[in-house]
């Protein structure tokens, strides 16, 4: 199955006017996002995820290597009428709301009758159609953020890239976000989403990637980078209070993390004490977790 | 087609405040010399004003589309209409539709006044000929600007567009009157200054195809460039 979006070992360096080192933003960047998954794109600022989104877009070129989005080149700007994209620190005209989604709209070749209710239904999910008369210059961040969104998704798009989409927004509108876009996915549209709300991420993305000054560090589905095999959680029940005395409730009953090169020797004393072990299972670890021990981010903490 | 459209209407639109002060200011004068002109006096301020509003129409052209793309850039509005489904060139052939739309608004209350005052003061006065010369040498003289705006700071492609637009003439002055065709709006601006209203525009139409191929031939360039440059990086 062709990838929606595809980077092929693209490398971006910076050069400015008088320095003779470049700086290199991606670093033979490659990452394959599946048609109709939520795919969440981390890492920390200055990773190089906004870079490697305006070069999916065409809004930059790479250096070196190349990619496609919906199958053809990145850049191409028929393919751009069929995805949508709303970047970080959004800023727009100053128009009024149902304006500005119409001409967005109409830059995408889009017309009546169809733009006209797109643009209706769009401002009445992000919660806009209320003030859709009212130029957005005196909207709220949050408010922008969420015509952005109306924006990115008015031309019905296959592939629809975010940059950081719920920043500015208070918890409610988070949520009515992620419904939105679990609903594009249900729709069976692909999400590539660049955040830095780890829980955003965790709760509604199918696979991730981490990306570390410029390379992806880590990708996999969202089960497969939580779970880790080096502990383990061992809950069992009826235990002699003896060796593990300070994990061991009143009723015998416990739960212990153990490393993994303990893990036999821990059963091992648990069954000869007469105890019953009811699962082993690796510890899962939060996304936080995970992502400050891979990144700079987690360095600097 | 609509694309062009939608962004030249665009960029008027958010040049509105800006047309309205420099329109403003030329009614302005209409007013004042409605009340402070005797009639039957010489009409060299009328004169004077139409020349030098004139040449200022060039000048607001100019200064205008050489900060276009910079100020789309700085204010990262550029990213949501690009990531659209259009082209780069699309996008330049926008910015000159709307520089064009602005100039003609601009030379048309220009000329509006102008043609009250000979209305109202009884001379006769032939416009509009002049004005759309001037029209067609802000067009050029844009193309040249967004062309390199495209890869300038504002102040380094007004100064250099002045510079490319000056040679040939220039030139003119000492190797003869064909130079000034080569790039023709210095031209028609030093036509401009002796211009009269009784003799209308005299100085003939052969820089209008020159100069709209040239119009052509800059936009083909700047979005060649343009279409090679980021547009996201920091511009500062």
């Amino acid at each position: 199955m062709q990838p929606a979006l595809d980077f092929q070992n693209i490398t971006k360096e910076y050069r400015g006017l008088w320095k003779r080192t470049p700086f290199r933003a991606l670093n033979d960047f490659s990452l394959a996002v599946r048609p109709g998954e939520i795919f969440g794109f981390l890492g920390p600022n200055g990773a190089g995820k906004t870079t490697a989104i305006h070069i999916a877009l065409g809004l930059m070129r790479s250096t070196s290597g190349g990619g496609t989005m919906l199958g053809q080149p990145f850049g191409d700007a028929r393919t751009r009428c069929r995805i949508g994209f709303l970047a970080e620190n959004v800023a727009f005209y100053h128009r009024p709301a149902e304006k500005l989604v119409r001409f967005y709209g109409e830059l995408n070749r889009m017309g009546d009758p169809e733009l006209a209710q797109r643009t209706k239904d769009l401002l009445q999910a992000v919660n806009l159609y209320e003030v859709r008369k009212k130029p957005v210059a005196k909207f709220s961040r949050g408010m922008l953020q969420r015509v952005g969104l109306a924006q990115a998704l008015v031309n019905d798009p296959e592939l629809l890239i975010l940059d950081e989409p719920t920043s500015a927004l208070d918890p409610a509108a988070r949520v009515a976000v992620r419904e939105l876009l679990l609903a594009t996915k249900r729709s069976g549209k692909t999400v590539f989403l660049s955040s830095h709300l780890l829980s955003e991420i965790e709760l509604i993305c199918d696979r991730i990637a981490i990306l570390n000054k410029g390379s992806v560090i880590r990708q996999g589905t969202v089960d497969e980078l939580l779970e880790t095999h080096d502990r383990f959680e061992i809950t069992a029940r009826n235990v002699p209070s003896g060796p593990f005395l300070q994990h061991s409730s009143a009723d015998g009953s416990l739960r212990i993390t153990v490393p993994s090169d303990q893990q036999r020797a821990t059963l091992e004393k648990i069954w000869l004490g007469g105890g019953e072990v009811q699962s082993v299972v690796p510890v899962r670890r939060t996304l936080e977790e995970i992502f400050l021990s891979l990144t700079d981010a987690g360095e600097k903490h | 087609m609509r694309a062009i459209w939608l962004i030249g209407w665009n960029f008027l639109r958010e040049q509105r405040l800006v047309l309205l002060i420099f329109v403003g200011w030329i009614l302005g004068f209409g007013v004042l010399f409605t009340f402070l002109h005797r009639p039957g006096e010489r009409n060299d301020d009328f004169l004077m004003l139409f020349r030098q509003q004139g040449a200022y129409g060039v000048a607001y052209a100019l200064l205008t589309s050489a900060s276009a793309i910079h100020g789309e850039r700085k204010s990262r509005r550029i990213l949501a209409t690009l990531s659209k489904g259009i082209h780069r060139a699309e996008y330049l052939a926008g910015i000159l539709l709307g520089t064009v739309l602005m100039t003609a608004l601009y030379f048309g209350g220009l000329g509006l006044v102008n043609q009250w005052f000979a209305w109202h003061f009884s001379f006769a006065a032939s416009l509009w000929p002049t004005l759309g010369a001037l029209v067609v040498a802000a067009l050029l003289v844009s193309s040249i600007a967004v062309c390199l705006g495209t890869f300038l700071h504002p102040a380094y492609a007004s100064t250099i567009t002045g510079i490319v637009v000056a040679i040939p003439y220039v030139l003119s002055l000492a190797f003869g009157a064909r130079w000034q065709q080569v790039i023709p709006a210095a031209g028609v601006i030093k036509d401009l200054m002796s211009y009269q209203f009784g003799k209308g525009w005299n100085a003939g139409w052969e820089f209008l195809p020159i100069a709209l191929a040239e119009t052509v031939l800059f936009w083909l360039l700047g979005s060649w460039i343009f279409a090679r440059r980021d547009v996201t990086i920091a511009i500062e």
